[in-house]
């Protein structure tokens, strides 16, 4: 019997890690498909006013994560920029926070003049194991072409 | 002792199956979670990476294509920093060529790019899991408009090992297609143009007013209003010392391009449930010397009538690059094409594109034009056998080339074969018509009617005459589409009589009126009823619309070499949404 508790608590632990590991797998999967979904959005958006079109993208991004970038989750971060290398404009969404700037939402290595969509999403995951757990940073990038300059 | 034995065989059995069922679940949420995460991560990668691709390709080709998709995939792959693109070059040529395509290998990912991605192509299947086959629509395009790139990665599996599964692959692709932007705002009057003086011109009592159109978003509710919009590709350099590019003479000329309020809006009227505001449109122009337009600063782009008296409202501004004939060319037909002489025909009048240049044109591009004229042809080709059944107006049906008296109806497709046809009393023909000659619609009961309808559109071909309708004449070109030979005009008379003239809504020549590859000068007139609807493609001719009284609205868009209006009359130009060319900027849509 002590045999079989200690295999059984080892058997939890496995188990609950791999639950919360799949958990995690599916919010990171959220937030990939939600920089997809914004980058193409943001694509053939045409930009009306710098914070109306930053914004939308933003909602876009948001909704697109179904609850996985709501402004309560830990680590929440969104970042929306168009850059063409001289005229950036950028969002930045940290738990709800927003801040705009004129700088890139990282350096994509793309030449000066092509005007492109940035978009970055992040969260935190927490792996469980009963004993112990793990926080990890989740994050996703797209890069798109501007179709609408 | 035998309760000894069963627990610790009954300990060990449990233990095992449970560590299998875990190992088992544990593979199914670690390893295929992750294999569902490299496919969605994947597919972000594609997207971005073949629509970027696709972007482009109308304009420089498959090997920029090439570089820009692999660009995108870097830039999109957390593990990937650098593709070689080196291999673009010798993969895909400077024309379309079919079955091009490159794959990489970088870490665990195989990147394939294909362009162009052929109908009956694996690609053209959708990769979506579950998906079932996509039937071939009109909004996937044409193979040498689409660019596909697909992706796969494999993953060494964590606990699926230990079942047998050593690997995960999953491949995704996508296949995006080159379109047309839309402009901002829709040109609704062009002159093509590229050097004259006086390209637009207004005199006399005549005026042009271009008006504003309803914006509708995309499930078709009208939110705003989006300005007229007249744009010149002239740059002056024609000597234009004493007249502009536009050029209003006179004291009653005008020429409006009304939109949304602006501060110096003369006058407001409703469209709909919107008002839109006079002079609060857009001109502009490519000549030097905008903006304003006040006679001895504006030379060459405008001068406004003596001493300056009566400006176009709102005053020209600068046009960044001429627009040029391109678009309509890539929509309707090729100039590559144009280049190949009709097998077996002395066919010599095929149509020229002046100074205008078209660029970009590749093989796989629709050239509806220059099929229709292969198959029409000059008058020696009779009749057009490609193109169904046809009879001989005289030579077949026994009808008169001057019909007076009772009127004939005909349903059927027709070779009038007259060099005069004359119309003096109703003559209603259902069906594609080819005209040898001259056709004349003259006097109050002239009344020729070339039926088509939405469901079912047509064309009309004129294979070198004049198109002449009389003042009290009737005319009307029903969901057809009229090609005229470099040797035809058009030449209306305005009065009490009345012009219909709509373009198909549907198929080869959706939305296209008229299609003129004439020199010649065009004349339009004011109609005591007028109904003009879709694009108006007179690249090498001067239109002329002089009106007889009052306002004449069409919701055409008036494209052509110059224009000019004169009389007493005003044309007003109100495009119908979606009823004209866009010459907005590349774009392109995902279509699998």
């Amino acid at each position: 019997m002590v045999e079989m508790a200690m295999v059984f608590s080892l058997l939890i632990v496995l188990l609950v890690g791999t639950v919360t590991a799949a958990i995690a797998f599916g919010q990171n999967n959220s937030i990939e498909n939600s920089a997809r979904e914004a980058s193409r959005f943001a694509a053939t958006l045409p930009v009306t006013s710098e914070a109306t079109w930053l914004h939308a993208v933003r909602d876009v991004a948001r909704a697109a994560a179904h609850g996985d970038l709501d402004a309560s989750v830990p680590g929440q971060y969104i970042c929306v920029a168009l850059v063409d290398g001289s005229n950036n404009m950028r969002l930045t969404d940290i738990g709800g926070s927003e801040s705009q700037s004129g700088a890139a939402c990282y350096d994509d290595g793309r030449p000066d003049g092509e005007i492109r969509v940035q978009i970055v999403t992040e969260r935190e995951a927490t792996i469980e194991a009963v004993f112990f757990s793990t926080d990890v940073t989740l994050s996703a990038q797209a890069a798109a072409r501007f179709e609408r300059d | 002792m035998g309760r000894h034995t069963s627990e610790r065989g009954a300990s060990l059995i449990l233990v095992a199956l449970s560590l299998f069922v875990l190992f088992g679940t544990a593979a199914i949420a670690v390893d295929i979670g992750a294999l569902w995460l490299d496919r969605s991560a994947d597919q972000k990668v594609t997207d971005s990476a073949a629509a970027a691709g696709a972007l482009e390709v109308i304009a420089s080709g498959g090997q920029v294509a090439c570089e820009l998709a692999l660009a995108y995939v870097a830039v999109n792959t957390k593990e990937i920093t650098t593709l070689d693109d080196s291999g673009c070059a010798s993969a895909f040529s400077s024309t379309c060529t079919p079955g091009q395509a490159l794959t990489l290998v970088s870490g665990r990912y195989t990147i394939t790019v294909t362009h162009p991605v052929s109908d009956a192509h694996d690609l053209m299947t959708s990769g979506i899991v579950g998906a079932t086959s996509q039937p071939l629509d009109s909004d996937d395009g044409a193979a040498c408009e689409r660019v596909a790139v697909e992706m796969r990665s494999s993953r060494e599996s964590m606990f699926a090992q230990l079942l047998g599964f050593d690997q995960g692959v999953t491949t995704v692709h996508t296949v995006a297609r080159a379109t047309t932007g839309d402009e901002d705002p829709p040109i609704n009057l062009l002159v093509l143009d590229r050097t004259a003086c006086e390209a637009i011109k207004v005199r006399g009592g005549g005026g042009i007013i271009v008006d504003a159109r309803i914006d509708v978003d995309e499930a078709g509710n009208p939110v705003g209003l989006l300005p007229g919009f007249i744009a010149a590709d002239s740059d002056g350099s024609a000597g234009c010392t004493s007249v502009g590019v536009i050029s209003v003479e006179g004291s009653t000329a005008l020429l409006r391009a009304d939109g949304p309020d602006c501060p110096e809006q003369s006058g407001s009227h409703p469209i709909g449930s919107f008002t839109a505001y006079e002079g609060c449109g857009r001109i502009q122009v490519y000549a030097p010397g905008t903006p304003g337009c006040a006679k001895t600063v504006n030379l060459p782009a405008c001068s406004p009538g003596s001493g300056g008296s009566n400006p176009p409202k709102p005053a020209p501004t600068a046009l960044a690059q001429p627009f040029t004939r391109e678009k309509a060319d890539h929509r309707y037909n090729c100039w590559s094409d144009y280049t190949l002489p009709p097998a077996g025909t002395s066919w010599a009048a095929l149509p020229l594109t002046g100074d205008q240049s078209i660029g970009g044109c590749d093989t796989g591009e629709p050239d509806h034009i220059y099929d229709l004229i292969k198959d029409v042809g000059p008058v020696t080709n009779g009749k057009p056998t490609n193109r169904g059944l046809w009879k001989y107006w005289n030579a077949d049906l026994g009808r008169p080339c001057t019909v007076t008296g009772s009127a004939i109806t005909v349903t059927k497709n027709v070779v009038v074969d007259c060099p005069n046809f004359t119309v003096k009393s109703r003559v209603q023909i259902t069906g594609d018509v080819v005209f040898n000659g001259n056709v004349t619609v003259t006097s109050s009961t002239g009344d020729l009617r070339i039926n088509h309808t939405l469901a079912s559109p047509g064309w009309a071909f004129f294979r070198g005459g004049t198109l002449t309708k009389d003042a009290q004449a009737k005319l009307a070109f029903n969901y057809t589409s009229v090609y005229m030979s470099r040797t035809s005009r058009v030449a209306m008379s305005g009065g009490s009589g009345s012009l219909t003239w709509i373009a198909p809504d549907s198929d080869e020549f959706d939305d296209l009126a008229l299609w003129s590859d004439s020199p010649l000068d065009h004349n339009w007139a004011g109609q005591a009823a007028l109904n003009m609807e879709g694009v108006f493609f007179m690249p090498l001719a001067k239109a002329i619309y002089t009106g007889s009284s009052g306002q004449n609205q069409t919701n055409a868009q008036w494209i052509a070499d110059k224009l000019e209006a004169a009389g007493g009359g005003q044309l007003v130009v109100r495009p119908a949404a979606d009823r004209g060319i866009s010459f907005g900027g590349p774009a392109s849509t995902l279509i699998r």
